[in-house]
């Protein structure tokens, strides 16, 4: 065992995360491996007995078992033609707006959220749908992905959401209380991203032009009212089966998971939609995603094993307090480095080595658990859009078709950030907006 | 010949690490079927078992723990490439068979030696969990070596198929 100290140990640690990331390695294993050479550094090899019981923690979870359910669920539903038969009645709707397409994006990414619990299947499902048509429609390349990113984006707020799964469990709180405190908040980055898209093409109508008039001659008003009907339905199912069996107490978020999964499969059964191909290919893809996000976790305990075992904690919290910033100085601190480390860091490292630094600097200065929770799940928000790291930036990358270019996806959601920061500052200034629906439900 | 040869042992770990994809991908669907039975079984029947908490929660581990590899070969595993994508194939090989030196073996080496006196020691005991249904803990905690085991072959595919690109500059 070396002697140095705290201080040097910890800014070590994070230097080495840094390196370890921009060297390309996966996180998982940065995050482990910088376990094992400052466990080794710091204590000695008789310090790996920790490890086992951290990860063994990790596998003994009820909470974390709804994250593949979750995953499947997404997956599923991303084959059953439920966001296809949504945008296509949503376009309709909206179409006749400036900037309608935009909006019903918005829309059915915020529906689609509300039934899943990730990011990728509605950015990529936007993204293959919904991008095409504004591109026909000569919309600004900018605003269209923007808004495809910002709004597949929600799926991780609102609820269901294996983000506030994985921080519930972190946390120490109920699930179904931090899914309540989300909705709010969730809805309002909507809001804001929708009334963002009705004054930009407002201004500038060359950047969001109406549907046609043929085109909008091709649907009555009362087909489009059908189509909304039978749209709604299959959604609808999901989130009063999901959702509603939480919040009433009827389920535990576990049961809900995988009754929505089961409730998903039987609908892209009964639209006609299965197939064997489908179903495994689905079941790959959750299998790889579930242990991808879980391996992180079992590599991130082991890290904060260390760290704070080696008095890192201690020496966060101490540099921030030290700062003198007051109550409301710190929280922005600590919101901003949520927001560096968004840049670099997926949100599974970010709340695995964030939360046990912060919740105790949170509790001190008197913030309600709950809130801050959620309020750092908005902060996080921007970490999915910010380059060079943003996951919904790479789906969106990867869907898009070839004249869209990297900046063109970089620079629409440069504006989005700051609605999410916006987003932010209504939570902030009227806490109600979070705590009011936790305090409702049962429990 | 010896290229021969050990592109066949390669193409043998690609294949263990592909079927213990295929075989246990499944095991969601397992998860799924359980849960829903469980809602059903106490929600409408009132007759809850004794076991479906507890065995749902080891097949979510064995399912995350042991598709690990099957995530590495398929490289799902985050990384952060906004440097390493610009680099040259050659140079990402090398920054590659450091950090698996540096990072990937010394963490899934020590999983796998302390997974094994864990899994052991488990064993020995006769560990069992404290329900009324006390189902054996050792197969779930065995499955922590076994996914470093898994991980460590994979990542060693991975690891000479890099340093061969490292000195030699082209793909084995």
């Amino acid at each position: 065992m070396i002697d140095m100290s705290p201080e040097l140990m910890t800014a070590l640690m994070f230097v080495g995360l840094l390196v370890g990331l921009f060297l390309g390695h996966p996180l998982a294993f940065v995050l482990g491996g910088l376990a094992v050479i400052f466990g080794f550094l710091g204590w000695g090899p008789e310090c790996y007995g920790m490890f086992m019981n951290r990860i063994y923690g990790v596998m003994d979870s009820y909470i974390l078992l709804a994250i593949p359910l979750f995953i499947f669920m997404a997956q599923i539903l991303d084959q059953s033609g439920v966001a296809e038969k949504l945008f296509n009645t949503m376009r309709y709707l909206f179409g006749p707006l400036r900037g309608g397409l935009a909006v019903a994006v918005v829309v059915v990414s915020t529906l689609f959220g509300a039934c899943t619990g990730i990011i990728g299947a509605s950015v990529v499902t936007m993204g293959l749908l919904a991008l095409p048509v504004m591109l026909k429609y000569k919309y600004d390349k900018r605003l269209s992905c923007g808004c495809i990113a910002a709004g597949g984006t929600l799926g991780i707020l609102i609820p269901p959401s294996i983000m506030l799964i994985v921080m519930a469990n972190q946390a120490s709180l109920s699930v179904g209380k931090l899914f309540a405190g989300a909705i709010i908040p969730g809805l309002i980055l909507a809001a804001l991203y929708i009334a963002y898209i009705l004054i930009k093409c407002y201004v500038h109508p060359e950047a969001g032009p109406t549907l046609t008039r043929e085109e909008r001659a091709a649907v009555s008003t009362k087909e489009l009212f059908l189509m909304l009907l039978k749209s709604l339905i299959p959604p609808m199912i999901l989130i009063l089966g999901v959702l509603g069996t939480i919040f009433t107490g009827i389920a535990t978020p576990t049961e809900a998971s995988g009754v929505g999964a089961f409730l998903a499969f039987i609908m892209t059964v009964v639209y006609g939609r299965f197939t064997w191909g489908g179903l495994c290919s689905a079941l790959a893809q959750t299998g790889k995603t579930t242990s991808m996000v879980i391996i992180i976790l079992v590599g991130a305990t082991c890290f904060t094993g260390v760290f704070m075992g080696l008095g890192g904690g201690d020496v966060v919290e101490q540099f921030i307090m030290s700062i003198g910033l007051g109550k409301w100085g710190t929280f922005v601190v600590m919101m901003i480095i949520c927001f560096l480390l968004g840049m670099f860091i997926d949100w599974i490292g970010i709340v695995m080595i964030v939360f046990p630094l912060f919740l105790p600097i949170a509790a001190q200065l008197g913030f309600d658990k709950v809130w801050f929770v959620v309020a750092i799940a908005v902060m996080l928000q921007d970490s999915f859009l910010t380059p060079p790291f943003g996951y919904a930036l790479f789906y969106l990358k990867g869907v898009a078709p070839p004249e869209v270019k990297t900046s063109d996806i970089y620079w629409g959601a440069f504006p989005f950030w700051r609605l999410m920061e916006l987003g932010l500052i209504i939570v902030v200034v009227f806490p109600k907006t979070i705590t009011w629906l936790p305090s409702l439900i049962v429990k | 010949m010896e290229e021969l040869r050990l592109k066949r042992v390669l193409s043998v770990i690609d294949n263990i690490s592909e079927w213990t994809g295929k075989i246990f991908n499944w095991t969601v669907a397992l998860l799924i079927l359980l849960v829903v039975l469980e809602v059903i079984l106490r929600r409408i029947f009132n007759r809850p078992t004794i076991w479906n908490f507890e065995v749902t929660i080891q097949l979510y581990a064995l399912h995350f723990m042991i598709l690990g590899a099957y995530a590495l070969l398929h490289n799902s595993h985050v990384a952060v490439d906004i440097l390493y994508a610009k680099f040259s194939k050659r140079t990402r090989a090398i920054l590659d068979v450091i950090t698996y030196l540096i990072f990937f073996f010394p963490f899934l080496s020590v999983l796998l030696y302390k997974g094994i006196s864990y899994a052991a020691n488990s064993w020995e005991m006769d560990e069992r969990s404290w329900s009324v249904f006390a189902p054996p803990l050792y197969p779930i905690k065995s499955i922590i070596p076994v996914m470093a085991l898994l991980l460590i072959i994979q990542g060693f595919a991975i690891f000479i198929r890099q340093l061969n690109m490292a000195v030699k500059g082209e793909e084995l």
